[in-house]
């Protein structure tokens, strides 16, 4: 696990000159238009830098004929105008994204990127902590093929449990997202660049992030179980548990943090059972209190109002 | 530039596995591992035209478990894409099921299996010795029918999603975009079945078959400052199977009422899940502003609904009779889902930051609240009035009103972050949040959440991060008979159900947090990291400021004879919640050719409750205090991995690749009485027995690379997991030994468990990429 948040470093150069876009499809600008003011020919880059300009070939990034809002394509659109830098080589003369601080540098990104997903990045958890875009973001990545959104560890299950430590033992719990298989990701319910919604997930709260996948369970119905219908994480661990169905706590343990014992004898207690360790009792074993109580999130039966129906 | 270009990458092989046992559902749980052929990924790129492309991207193909998308457009213009995204779903292993699968929801026994079961005695053991209950008794006729005719049955379902997308850009300003997507889930869910309390437990295998649709288009426009968005949303929820009717193991038919409005019922019925649909409108934007300052605001509205038709009250035709109408043809249900949100966030100086925000997210329960004048119990009684002080006559028959739960929560917070010096980054945070909800215990409830972060960039070589949060929760009260409006005449049984109910999640709360994280790189190739987290909760009655566990005396009047009574009050739940996680590692990357990475991590959960047994006597319950009882409950894990990349010749040529995890998982619950207890007329306590789980997961790749463009792989891969679940591992159809709960001697459960598996996998696999 490397570190994961950015240095900060004094920026080096000064940001280009804002001048107004031209707002049209880059596909339908002629090949050779000629450079904005400041910026050098797109191509003589790769002069000198042939290495990084192939491997950004590969991405994204290389492929894009969109420039950023002063018309810089390619290499200039993050790295600033460049005609005063290859004229003499002289490595103070361009924006060195390495110099820049956490802030100065995701301005870079953000001059394109900043829309989408990406609108609530400013003010976010990871944004407050001091992250760079590329302390998860590789940009000129030179293996081939490059890896999905550029991650700099290659996937995104190694890029966040680089700091995100104890998640990347949780999922080799025994009850699991099927994120191990590949199924799922971190992405698949948090947004890493910041939500609206509580914990950087990417619905407005738990439970319409939870109901995303499992939209039966979203229903409104006649009988409410109200922890259920608030949030889902009441009862489950969505990361990994050692219980069943990714529950917090072992049944009847798990309703007995609200419920009392009125009625219902939950406890085991010594008996002339020939069993091996204790007798069984349907009301402790395989699902506890859910082997009656099965709809227990919730039910549209007239009789369903202790979730038995 | 070329004016066509293909690129792309297959890798496939032979795979072959040793499985012990042959079919574990818990390792094909989320996948499919097959022998034989196996086609691993295949990747395509065909670039036609400059700007036009179309990339394939697929992995394990032809598996259960395949995903993947094919991606195609012009660069900056448009694009279209297709993906899809595959996986079983298994649910347990050695299931069997007596009950036959009739279609549509029905499950049926023997005719001739329950006419006897009903007909015959009670299960007596008048020879212990030999285990069973005597012959001819229910609970003998049902474990020789199980053992005589249950048939294995396979738990599980296979999940296929899959998407269509368009992305439209005709100017760099714009962004509009379309989707389609279905999932859908077909197989066999375990469905537990409770027919009158807990008399003749069943389980059965379910059918699934769900189809969700989402339909999204969205438009954004965004200049250089600012942006501007909308997006709809759509969804529509539905299954083909929503409710589920079973016999009854004790009762061939519906036996005839008696005077107490009971009836054993000859099976019963319960709902699934309900068709709905949901729409969603979302409006967000955001402008940079000076000072380096942004704002963004979000607002959502959403409405969910569903309009499934009531079911009768009850299957059972000797009550169904005696009832008056439902109140209503069908729910009508309505969920309006709302959120507003705005923030604004500032760097104004290199060394400060600032941001303040405030968001409303409610849950606005437009359903009805309707009153069922005759409530039916598990399709086996019409409760009666069990005080006539509380209800009314002892005749009354127990009405009900379902209570339309909803919510508010608001929070405003700021935030101020200083970067006094290079290496010391320091921010302070307040957060409140008001909660306001109807039909609930606690109606109001707010709470304060303070954090600081410490962020220290030493040197290079030594990072040190720190998180301390502290949260107050406060309730403005907690109304334990809340639920007493679900009653319309009043409850049967009252005070010892709900004063007990103390939910944790809304009572007062005290909760304290710390998460310290540390890197350090004391060589050029070495970096030792650890991170470690605590946080406890500690929880109030919010009527009384005491102590959840805590125990005290009241003079009610609580079975309405005007005369108070006198209670000692247990204020039962969750009386704390402690975790604590460490983790360290190392790593060392001394050449390009070699890397090697360890980590360890020790995690432990703590929870404690106290409890109590009420015998409910006369309507109000008894109130012994030797009845109280508490039980504390740790869940422990510790996981290590380890992995270990080497260049085998100087050329790369061979490589070797090691990885290896092992992960622990212990679950205690320990149970105390007070001392001289006498919970469930039974001193004597037996502990519940230890859960443990263990994963362990050993992958050795050998890869040569024989030419730029072409590799092969060999692949060892060793995944073992064992598991003593007591809760699981004595499952079995039939579960009434002699000496067992009386609740259990005439189950029908499934059986299902997760056994313990080794698996064993090699694999040879070729990649060629042109």
């Amino acid at each position: 696990a490397g570190n994961c948040f950015a240095e900060e470093v004094k920026p080096a150069a000064p940001a280009a000159e804002e001048k107004p876009a031209e707002d049209k499809p880059a596909a339908e600008k002629p090949a050779a238009a000629p450079a904005p003011a400041g910026y050098a020919d797109p191509a003589i880059c790769a002069t000198c830098h042939e290495d990084v300009a192939n491997a950004l070939k590969l991405t994204m990034h290389g492929k894009t004929k969109v420039g950023n809002w002063d018309g810089g394509v390619g290499c200039q659109s993050c790295h600033g105008p460049g005609a005063a830098h290859a004229e003499d080589g002289d490595k103070t003369k361009i924006r060195n994204p390495k110099n820049l601080s956490a802030t100065d540098l995701n301005a870079v990104c953000l001059s394109c990127h900043e829309r989408g997903d990406r609108s609530h990045w400013q003010g976010s958890q990871h944004e407050n902590r001091g992250l760079a875009c590329t302390s998860c973001h590789a940009i000129h990545f030179g293996s081939t093929p490059p890896p999905d959104k550029l991650l700099a560890k290659g996937t995104e299950f190694a890029t966040c449990t680089s700091c995100h430590l104890k998640r990347k033992a949780s999922l080799l719990r025994s009850a699991h997202m099927p994120m191990r298989e590949g199924s799922m990701t971190c992405t698949s319910c948090h947004n890493p660049h910041g939500s609206p919604g509580p914990t950087m997930l990417k619905q407005f709260s738990v439970n319409e992030n939870c109901y995303s996948c499992h939209a039966e369970k979203r229903s409104p119905v006649l009988w409410e179980h109200p922890p259920v219908r608030e949030d889902c994480t009441t009862c489950h661990d969505p990361h990994g548990s050692l219980h069943p169905r990714l529950l917090i706590a072992k049944q009847p343990r798990l309703c007995q943090q609200c419920h009392d014992e009125t009625r219902h004898p939950t406890q085991p207690y010594s008996d002339a059972s020939s069993a091996p360790e204790f007798f069984p009792n349907v009301r402790m074993f395989d699902r506890g209190c859910m082997n009656c109580h099965s709809q227990i999130h919730g039910s549209n039966h007239p009789a369903g109002m202790r979730f038995l129906r | 530039e070329p004016e066509s270009d293909t690129s792309g990458s297959t890798t496939a092989g032979v795979q072959g596995l040793t499985r012990n046992p042959p079919d574990s559902a818990k390792f094909y749980e989320f996948r499919d591992v097959p022998g034989g052929f196996v086609a691993e990924q295949f990747q395509f790129h065909w670039a036609p035209k400059p700007l036009l492309y179309f990339d394939v991207d697929a992995v394990d193909i032809t598996q259960k478990d395949t995903r993947g998308s094919v991606v195609f457009g012009r660069q900056d213009l448009w694009k279209g894409t297709i993906t899809w995204n595959d996986n079983p779903r298994r649910w347990g292993d050695d299931t069997k099921m007596l009950f036959a699968n009739q279609g549509d929801g029905f499950f049926t026994l023997d005719d001739t299996l329950q006419a006897a079961v009903q007909a015959a005695p009670a299960s007596v053991d008048v020879a212990p010795a030999d285990g069973q209950w005597d012959a001819g008794t229910k609970g003998f006729l049902i474990k020789h029918a199980i053992d005589q005719s249950a048939q294995p049955v396979r738990l599980g379902f296979q999940r296929r999603a899959y998407g269509l997308g368009f992305d439209f850009t005709p100017t760099r300003s714009w962004t509009l975009d379309a989707g389609w997507s279905r999932e859908s889930r077909n197989g066999y869910n375990p469905q537990p079945l409770g027919m009158y309390f807990a008399l003749s437990p069943a389980e059965v295998a379910a059918p699934v078959d769900f189809r969700t649709n989402w339909e999204t288009a969205r438009a954004e426009f965004n200049r250089r400052k600012w942006n501007v968005g909308v997006q709809l949303t759509a969804s529509q929820f539905d299954t083909r199977y929503d409710t589920l009717t079973w016999d009854n193991q004790l009762s061939l038919t519906d036996q005839p009422i008696n005077a107490g409005l009971q009836s054993i019922p000859g099976h019963g019925r319960l709902t699934l899940w309900t068709d709905n649909e949901m729409l969603q409108g979302t409006v967000f934007a955001g402008a940079n502003l000076p000072g380096r300052t942004r704002i963004d605001a979000t607002v959502s509205l959403s409405r969910t609904k569903q309009d499934d038709p009531f079911i009768p009250m009850t299957v059972n035709t000797s009550i169904s009779p005696l009832l008056a109408a439902l109140p209503g043809q069908s729910f009508d249900g309505e969920h309006r889902n709302n959120m507003a949100q705005v923030r604004l966030s500032g760097r104004p100086v290199s060394w400060f930051r600032w941001s303040a925000w405030g968001r409303q997210y409610e849950l606005k329960n437009e359903s009805p609240s309707l009153r069922f004048a005759e409530y039916v119990q598990t399709d086996y009684a019409i409760p009666l009035c069990g005080n006539a002080n509380a209800c009314g006559a002892l005749t009354n028959r127990i009405q009900r009103r379902n209570l339309p739960y909803g919510y508010q929560k608001d929070n405003v917070g700021a935030l101020a972050g200083f970067t006094p010096l290079k290496w010391l980054d320091v921010s302070v945070s307040y957060d409140r949040q008001d909660i306001k909800r109807e039909f609930s215990a606690v109606e109001d409830s707010s709470e304060d959440n303070y954090k600081l972060t410490a962020d220290f960039d030493v040197a290079d070589w030594l990072t040190f991060r720190a998180t301390a949060r502290t949260q107050r929760r406060r309730a403005n009260e907690y109304d334990v008979e809340y639920e007493s409006v679900s009653f319309p005449i009043g409850e049967a049984i009252i005070a010892p159900i709900n004063e007990g109910i103390r939910r944790f999640t809304w009572t007062d709360r005290d909760r304290d947090s710390l998460n310290l994280y540390v890197e350090v790189n004391p060589a050029k190739h070495w970096s030792i990291y650890g991170e470690t987290t605590y946080a406890q909760d500690n929880y109030f009655d919010p009527s009384t400021g005491r102590p959840i566990g805590d125990t005290y005396t009241i003079h009610e009047d609580r079975n309405f004879d005007t005369i108070p009574e006198t209670y000692r009050i247990k204020l039962a739940g969750r009386t704390f919640d402690k975790n604590n996680t460490y983790t360290v590692g190392v790593s060392f990357s001394p050449a390009s050719r070699f890397d090697i990475y360890a980590d360890y991590t020790w995690e432990q959960f703590r929870y404690a409750l106290e409890t109590r047994f009420r015998t409910p006597v006369a309507g109000i319950g008894s109130d012994d205090p030797l009845d109280d009882w508490g039980s504390a409950a740790k869940d422990s894990y510790r996981t290590a991995t380890l992995g270990l990349n080497v260049g085998l010749d100087p050329k790369n040529k061979w490589k070797l690749a090691v990885t290896g995890s092992r992960s622990e998982g212990t679950g205690d619950v320990d149970t105390t009485f007070v001392p001289g207890g006498n919970a469930s007329s039974n001193t004597t306590l037996t502990q519940f027995p230890q859960l443990d789980t263990t994963l362990s997961i050993a992958t050795l790749d050998v890869t040569h690379h024989v030419r730029p463009n072409l590799d092969y792989k060999l692949r060892y891969w060793y995944e073992k997991w064992d598991e003593r679940n007591w809760a699981s591992d004595q499952m079995r159809p039939y579960m009434g030994d002699p000496g067992n709960d009386p609740g259990s001697v005439t189950s029908i459960f499934l059986g299902m468990d997760f056994n313990s598996y080794a698996y064993q996998v090699v694999s040879l696999m070729v990649n060629y990429h042109w």
